[in-house]
């Protein structure tokens, strides 16, 4: 996209901020990420090791006006890179744009959405399996933009519950796509029911679409007691595309039967820990004896494996956090910079071939009045484990980012 | 004539003794009765409509945090409360905009600006914060507490016009009732005369003193209420929060807004 038209619209936006700010309601958000990666020689490139340096940002703006909901983001990547070679490139995404307000038949009242909107029913931390129309990366450490499907749903609010009916189409992304991600763009219908018994929330789901020819899918969540959380989902499809391994080529197949499960807990005390414990597996990832395979034999087209959904099939995720009051509990600490500190790290483990990531963020609070708020983040991200895994044969040893985000 | 006089002086120095008994045995004797479980019942419910009258409202609030008396922050909210302990807190901040609490009972969902989806959160991870959001949502101690009487006690007050008096008070010992309180025991004293809380010593699980509340009386449709309340937090000391109560209007919304699946819906609330 030329560059000019794109600082235009962003300048255009901004100032709709100033002249129109009581017919729309506006929410902005952006970011300005440096990140610094070391590249590592790996199995599968003998070749490939060193470190290089951009600067990647986003603006970001919700915009509601009456029944409609835009999200728009003008993407800058590469704005700086320490390789020459790469040429810095803006995108201005349109997340979602949908219609969304209530009608009445016979004596029922229905919410009627249409447009592109995010569905987002999946329930989890480290994954979520009910994610089923759009994957995005979880916790991801740099900048994501999060689209939505193209979407016409009728729901239905009863007591303590919804019923939902709804068609959706997933091909109007307008970001760049694996081919993997291509091949899975889908358009379906399906009928899903949101219900409470009790304190346990619920959620049960059938959709067939003409990718994965029909699936089921469900979830639980409970609160056991004050401090402990539990939450759980499953899917069923009839249908999966992986890559499959051929004598040293990969290619994209269909296959019969794929399952996704997910199981977690969650731990907080009145300090401000929180702690998550998950497990969760999806069979439509490589087995460990598929990535022993692509790993002995090194070649490299067989990283298109890391573009799965999953890298593998058998996942352990913990995750810990500290609430920033929660410094206040010590005096050394009480009244010290640190009361804007947050504080939290993600360990993935792969307990078949003992692979590790392993990611931290340290947050800080910069700046918070009514109006305005920013932050600076340190994140970075480590992959290691055993010399054999997937995740320490991937093309990255180690990203480190320091965020500037804010919203206004 | 003397014979009168000495009369008069007698019958003074009686009414004079019998006054002074008076005031002894109320300062003295009156707190050895405690007040039985009804009576106790009664004033937490008389003292909750000085704070809410009405089964179903909205209320308007503004929280200012201070640091070292200086205005560090400020938060506005509106929390939309019914009967079983319902409410639903829409934080009105443009910082916050879109951001939404939901309390059935003890559950609870919180979403985030420009979220999809709620997310559901333990009592514990309500409590957390520089400023509860239980603080600004709850505004009754009967639902969620079982008071027991202490005693009688004499408080120096302050009121808005920085006028000192002396103020006999009935102290309550609030317990915890619900997983959802904010608190696991308050202190609660309150004005023996006409009921209005003074002032409270709210405690966590562990016995520690969180914070000192105090209750500031105003009108509101020209009746005794209480329009703001000031927390100082015991443990960091150089910080207190005050909460300015903006309005307080009887008023039912739909049901549908006390639904988690709608919480992601609903943008504005439509009257």
């Amino acid at each position: 996209m030329n560059n000019k038209k794109v600082c235009l619209f962003a300048i255009t936006l901004y100032f709709t901020n100033f002249c129109f700010a009581s017919e729309f309601d506006l929410k902005w958000d952006w970011i300005v990420s440096t990140q610094t990666s070391s590249t590592q020689k790996n199995t599968f490139n003998s070749l490939n090791e060193g470190q290089q340096q951009s600067i990647n940002g986003v603006l970001d703006v919700e915009i509601n006006y009456g029944e409609l909901t835009g999200s728009f983001a003008l993407k800058g990547n590469d704005i700086y890179h320490s390789d020459n070679n790469q040429k810095s490139e803006a995108e201005f995404i349109i997340s979602e744009l949908f219609w969304l307000d209530s009608i009445s038949i016979a004596q029922y009242e229905l919410d009627l959405q249409f447009g592109k909107s995010r569905i987002d029913w999946g329930v989890g931390y480290g994954y979520r399996p009910l994610d089923i129309f759009s994957t995005y990366r979880r916790n991801p450490v740099g900048i994501q933009i999060e689209e939505g499907v193209g979407v016409a749903a009728l729901s239905y609010f009863d007591l303590l519950g919804e019923w939902t009916f709804i068609y959706t189409n997933s091909t109007l992304n307008n970001q760049k796509s694996s081919n993997i991600e291509e091949e899975n763009e889908q358009q379906g219908l399906g009928i899903r029911r949101y219900g409470m018994i009790n304190n346990t929330e619920y959620q049960s789901l059938i959709y067939y679409d003409d990718v994965r020819r029909g699936l089921i899918a469900g979830s639980l969540v409970t609160v056991i007691d004050n401090a402990w959380e539990f939450h759980g989902s499953a899917v069923y499809q009839q249908r999966f595309l992986s890559y499959q391994q051929g004598e040293y080529t990969l290619e994209i197949k269909e296959q019969n039967g794929a399952y996704q499960a997910l199981l977690g807990l969650t731990w907080t005390d009145i300090l401000g820990n929180t702690l998550i414990a998950e497990y969760w597996y999806d069979s439509r990832a490589w087995d460990r004896q598929t990535w022993d395979k692509a790993i002995n034999e090194g070649s490299p087209v067989y990283q298109q494996g890391y573009l799965h959904r999953n890298i593998v099939q058998h996942n352990i995720m913990l995750h810990w956090q500290l609430d920033s009051s929660a410094w206040q509990n010590w005096q050394w600490s009480q009244g010290s910079l640190l009361d804007k500190l947050t504080p939290s790290i993600d360990l993935l483990y792969s307990p078949a071939d003992n692979g590790l990531i392993a990611t931290q963020w340290l947050s800080y609070l910069l700046n918070d009045s009514a109006d305005s708020q920013s932050e600076l983040q340190l994140a970075a991200r480590f992959f290691t484990g055993k010399a054999e895994s997937a995740y320490a044969n991937l093309p990255e040893k180690h990203t480190i980012l320091l965020n500037f985000k804010g919203r206004f | 004539m003397f014979k009168s006089i000495n009369k008069i002086a007698g019958n003074k120095a009686i009414t004079f003794i019998a006054l002074m008994l008076y005031t002894l045995s109320n300062s003295v004797f009156a707190n050895t009765i405690p007040l039985s479980q009804e009576q106790v019942d009664k004033l937490i419910k008389n003292a909750d409509n000085y704070r809410l009258d009405n089964a179903s409202a909205k209320i308007v609030s503004k929280v200012t945090l201070y640091k070292n008396n200086l205005q560090d922050k400020t938060r506005s909210y509106s929390v939309y409360t019914r009967e079983n302990r319902e409410s639903l807190v829409v934080f009105d901040s443009p910082i916050e905009a879109g951001q939404k609490m939901l309390m059935l009972g003890d559950n609870y969902w919180l979403l985030m600006p420009k979220s999809r989806r709620p997310i559901r959160i333990t009592p514990m991870q309500k409590l957390l914060g520089e400023a509860s959001i239980g603080d600004i949502s709850t505004l009754t101690w009967s639902e969620d507490y079982q008071g027991e009487w202490l005693k009688e006690e004499q408080l120096t007050v302050t009121n808005s016009s920085g006028i000192q008096a002396l103020v006999t008070t009935q102290q309550l010992l609030l317990k915890a009732k619900t997983k959802g309180a904010s608190y696991f025991t308050i202190k609660l004293w309150l004005d023996k005369k006409s009921g209005f809380p003074i002032k409270a010593d709210l405690y966590l699980q562990s016995g520690k003193l969180a914070k000192q509340a105090l209750f500031i009386k105003g009108k509101r449709d020209q009746q005794d209420k209480v329009v703001s309340m000031r927390l100082d937090d015991s443990i960091q000391k150089n910080q207190h929060t005050v909460i300015d109560y903006k309005s307080i209007t009887p008023m039912q919304i739909d049901d549908k807004y006390y639904n988690p699946a709608y919480l992601s819906r609903s943008k504005n609330i439509s009257l």
